[in-house]
């Protein structure tokens, strides 16, 4: 998939340490104006992906282009949230975010406003004067983005910008990455292995795992493309007999796929809500214990990972 | 610019750091606190020490001003000179010399009869008489080639056609209303005869390293005596002034000041000065390898900031810190009475080289910091280098002498190539002995040379290891 209105483009993306190769071949792009999301579980490839999207890793083969920029890209076009609290400790909210503003070389007028800005936003005016040790990990996680954007940069790219928040705190996160690429950036990557932030703040999603790029849509477009049916997941006494659990139920009428993800067993079915019994019926015949089941009638991203790998995310 | 952001940034995090503060100021300052009160009292009276002296040395002959010959021993000048010097102030001696055989002088220094033994070479005379000749030579041909330049200048202003060397050379050579030409105008050859005196002790005493201390600043000035004497009667040839009747060599033997009222503490304080100077390596360290833990590193290396930014961002509030230390810990040690000697100047001086042993650890630091990868490292390895190094560096007491050449005419230890050597040997000559910034002029030339030497080293590996994308 090709688009001349693109802000990064990667083509043939490698990166190998040693024998064992993190990203195999990425062809992606990211467009003007929207969120990209990287999603993924642990260790699938994506933060390798973004730091040589950004210049922070030397790709071993490929290259990465971003438009008009050309093949590099400058320090201030680019704004890097990274998935570690990354403050210094002993300066206040504001000293933070004025030291990153200076070292961007934003200019002292303009930095003293912006820096009140992104106070604001964050919702982070009361701690302003605050030590960033003093500051709640919420919080922390907060200002942590707003050194990452102090600059103004074009591009964004945030890296499991809501890991560690609590519900409160991470939609505030979610409704601020979607003002900013509304308001000030061109566009914004994020890697993340919540399936409900992709979904929400994501405009389009790229599922990656083991290094492979499996798939690029909008979020809705992946839900559809998990097909007809609906999904029931069973949890047995004995997960031992989830393999045995998992043949048996792919004979039964109606069962369109069965698989084992994360301890459970994952069936898609027509007419789930009608099957259930039947299927807890069936296990019991077998010597199995049915301990928990339940049905979701809406696909979900973990869904379409399910689908596209036969695992789960977490 | 941006260095000066990473600078301020930096003094704010020192300064808030109230645990990081405690360790680089209360540390040292504790202490300073601890030896001072353990070791102040020190001699307290005014007692000579009991030295040692083997004299093997064996004169030499030398022709006094009228040509004659006789028989000239520096060695007795020498313990002359040592029994002969008094504490500042008081008619104590403050050595009490007596000739041992080489027998018995093992047996007296492990029972600490004397404090240490020295021993004069047979050929120490004859090493002496050349550091005249060798002084005579210089004087004389700077002397004459004053008098050409000047005679040449006489002769093309006045137009003379025929040049008449006798004019040229005569009446000027041996008084300047003489026209003959002195007896013996030859230079005195200068053959390289070097004698080794040797001072014996052990240096965990602590009279040892006293009266070493005293020692050694003796035989310089006798050194440095003879050679001025010898400078001064050659020039003396070369004007109209009274014949100098004096013999040729002469010591004139003067106090030691501050000698006074010396103590054990006196001694130790500006080795802890360096201690403490070394400890700061270790603050250096951890502040950066906590940028590299943190990731706050990585997170400047994304920005514009440039190599030199952080690095002289990183050196301008530990070389403050640095000095701020060493007020500190000098106000301490004037607290619990530190003998401190000579005026305002020597503790500028104090301060500056301070200051300058202070980058160095700085450097030390980055060198630490290029190698760990987290604040605990970077403490435990730092600790584990600037512990011992402040011994190598004889912030307590002096090592077995390890010579590894020689530079301007003084021999090179292999402990001198460490810049706090230099800076713990002049803040013992500001300090104790009173010395000004001549006096510690080459000491200061080694320091700060070698601290760029070794803070370019930082750089190079902090910027390798560190600085460099992971790539």
């Amino acid at each position: 998939m090709t688009d001349d209105n693109y802000v990064v483009k990667t083509e043939d993306l490698r990166k190998a340490f040693g024998d064992f190769v993190a990203v195999k071949d990425l062809n992606l792009e990211v467009r003007e104006g929207e969120i990209f999301g990287f999603l993924g579980p642990n260790g699938a490839g994506k933060t390798t992906s973004i730091r040589m999207m950004v210049g922070l890793l030397s790709p071993t083969s490929g290259k990465v282009n971003f438009g008009d920029m050309g093949d590099s890209l400058p320090e201030e076009k680019v704004g890097v949230c990274p998935q570690d609290l990354v403050l210094w400790e002993e300066l206040t909210s504001y000293e933070n975010l004025r030291f990153m503003g200076n070292m961007y070389g934003v200019p002292k007028r303009k930095l003293n406003k912006r820096a009140e800005r992104v106070l604001k936003d964050l919702g982070l005016t009361d701690k302003r004067d605050n030590l960033a040790s003093e500051l709640s990990g919420g919080m922390q996680r907060r200002l942590n983005l707003g050194m990452s954007i102090i600059h103004h940069p074009e591009i964004v790219v945030l890296d499991e910008p809501s890991a560690g928040l609590d519900p409160q705190s991470r939609y505030s996160v979610w409704e601020y990455i979607k003002g900013l690429v509304e308001e000030e950036t061109r566009c914004i990557i994020l890697t993340t292995h919540l399936m409900e932030e992709a979904d929400r703040v994501s405009d389009r999603v790229g599922i990656i795992d083991n290094g492979n790029l499996k798939v690029v849509d909008t979020p809705e477009n992946l839900k559809k493309s998990v097909g007809k049916g609906d999904s029931i997941k069973i949890e047995l006494e004995d997960k031992r007999k989830n393999p045995e659990a998992v043949e048996m139920l792919q004979s039964l009428d109606g069962v369109i796929r069965t698989s084992e993800t994360s301890n459970r067993v994952v069936v898609r079915a027509l007419d789930a809500v009608g099957n259930t019994n039947v299927f807890r019926e069936k296990l019991t015949e077998a010597g199995m214990t049915v301990i928990d089941m339940s049905i979701s009638q809406t696909n979900t991203l973990e869904d379409v990972f399910i689908h596209l790998t036969g695992r789960g995310l977490e | 610019m941006k260095f000066i952001y990473v600078a301020i940034k930096g003094l704010k995090e020192i300064f808030r750091d109230k645990k990081g503060l405690a360790f680089l100021v209360a540390f040292p300052a504790i202490f300073m606190l601890v030896f001072g009160l353990a070791f102040s009292g020190g001699q307290g009276e005014n007692k000579p020490y009991p030295i040692g002296v083997i004299n093997r040395d064996e004169g030499v002959m030398i022709a006094s001003a009228d040509g004659e010959q006789s028989k000239q021993n520096f060695g007795n000048e020498l313990v002359s000179t040592i029994e002969e010097l008094t504490f500042e102030d008081s008619d104590a001696s403050m050595f009490e010399a007596r000739e041992v055989g080489s027998e018995k002088a093992n047996k007296l220094l492990e029972d600490r009869d004397i404090t240490l033994l020295l021993r004069i070479p047979s050929n120490f005379s004859s090493s002496i008489n050349q550091l005249i000749k060798s002084n005579v030579r210089r004087t004389v041909t700077s002397r004459v080639g004053e008098m050409i330049i000047t005679e040449f200048n006489s002769i093309a202003s006045s137009g003379e056609e025929n040049f008449n060397p006798e004019s040229f050379y005569g009446g000027k050579f041996g008084g300047e209303n003489s026209n003959e030409l002195p007896e013996d105008t030859s230079l005195p050859e200068v053959e390289g005869i070097t004698s080794e005196l040797t001072i014996k002790g052990d240096p965990g005493y602590v009279d040892y390293n006293k009266s070493r201390g005293i020692l050694v600043g003796v035989l310089n000035q006798f050194k440095e005596g003879v050679a001025t004497q010898a400078r001064q009667e050659t020039s003396a040839e070369f004007t109209d002034g009274p014949e100098r009747t004096e013999e040729f060599v002469k010591i004139n033997s003067e106090s030691i000041s501050g000698t006074q009222s010396l103590t054990t503490f006196d001694y130790y304080a500006p080795g802890i000065f360096i201690f403490a100077l070394l400890m700061s390596a270790i603050g250096v360290a951890s502040s950066l390898a906590t940028e590299v833990d943190k990731g706050t590193l990585e997170r400047l290396k994304l920005s514009k900031m440039s190599s030199f930014d952080l690095l002289f961002g990183t050196l301008i509030p530990w070389s403050i810190s640095t000095v701020a230390q060493v007020l500190i810990l000098f106000g301490v040690a004037l607290l619990i009475g530190f003998n401190w000697t000579g005026g305002l100047s020597s503790l500028l001086y104090s301060v500056l080289i301070a200051a300058i042993a202070g980058v160095a650890s700085v450097a030390l630091g980055l060198l630490i910091a290029s190698f760990t990868e987290n604040e605990s490292q970077a403490s435990n390895l730092g600790t584990l280098i600037s512990v011992p190094l402040s011994f190598i560096v004889g912030a307590f007491f002096p090592l077995p002498k390890v010579p590894i050449g020689q530079i301007f005419g003084s021999t090179f230890e292999l402990y001198d190539v460490l810049p706090w050597t230099h800076a713990a040997e002049a803040l013992r000559v500001l300090l104790i002995y009173g010395g000004g910034i001549s006096d510690v002029a080459v000491e200061f030339g080694f320091l700060i040379g070698l601290t760029v030497l070794l803070f370019f080293i930082g750089v190079f590996f902090f910027s390798r290891e560190r600085l460099t994308s992971v790539k």
